[in-house]
């Protein structure tokens, strides 16, 4: 399971070279610091964190992770670093959107005559289901319709 | 499928959606930053995403006030909620008043 949330996350290449040359855990993360860029060097430390976190559940709480499972929140996680620690870029004003409040963390109203769809994905571990979301709103906030896939 | 492959099936299953619905000014929100990225600067792969970001791109032109916008999660709730509960009813599912354990 270890090795396919390495091939997931698009990190095998990354961790091959190096079995075999490294002689510990120290050295391989030390060796992924200095030669490879900050992207890779950051989701490998959210990868390594990631599958430490699933083998902890899987000692206390008897839960099991697929590598799909570790592969999402190990991106999920780097998305959201990348995110807090992003340089605030110029307010783009689009027409459907109003932008004035500047802040994507709460749900905002469209534009008048706009409609607005939230749109989601998960991976449901247990028997490999995938289930796809959305869900369209007013600029009344009104519910229009949602739908289930 | 990958993660992220599901995630831009997801978007382009919801402008079928509202495409089917004949609404046509709509602004699509995903909490995944990378699909929403690759639509406005695409590297061309010839990858399974790629194929799928390609036929969004093409959504995009045919629909001029269609929009796709990253946000947060907390921003996303009501489709992240929705996604994860899907998974005790049937495979397709409609809903046409609001479902009453997802909050507003």
């Amino acid at each position: 399971m270890g090795r396919d949330s390495w091939y997931c996350v698009g990190l095998l290449t990354v961790l091959q070279p190096r079995v075999g040359t490294v002689s510990s855990l120290v050295d391989f993360v030390f060796d992924i610091c200095r030669s490879e860029s900050r992207d890779i060097a950051g989701r490998v430390a959210l990868l390594l964190w990631q599958i430490w976190a699933a083998r902890n559940d899987v000692i206390w709480n008897d839960a099991y992770h697929t590598s799909m499972s570790i592969e999402r929140t190990t991106l999920d996680a780097w998305q959201q670093w990348q995110e807090v620690h992003k340089q605030p870029s110029p307010q783009v004003m689009q027409h459907g959107h109003n932008r004035a409040q500047g802040n994507n963390s709460v749900w905002e109203r469209p534009n008048e005559t706009w409609l607005k769809c939230n749109v989601d994905v998960a991976f449901h571990d247990r028997n490999h289901i995938t289930s796809f979301a959305c869900c369209v709103r007013d600029s009344h906030e009104q519910f229009i319709r949602a739908q289930t896939k | 499928m990958t993660v992220l492959e599901g995630e831009a099936v997801a978007l382009l299953e919801a402008i079928h959606f509202t495409d089917a619905n004949k609404w046509n000014r709509v602004v699509f929100e995903s909490d995944s930053s990378t699909p929403v990225q690759a639509l406005s600067s695409p590297s061309h792969g010839d990858s399974k995403f790629y194929a799928i970001v390609s036929s969004i791109i093409y959504q995009l032109y045919l629909h001029s006030n269609f929009e796709v916008k990253f946000v947060k999660r907390q921003a996303n709730m009501v489709a992240h909620t929705l996604a994860r509960a899907a998974y005790s009813w049937a495979s397709h599912h409609i809903f046409y008043s609001h479902p009453s354990y997802i909050e507003h």
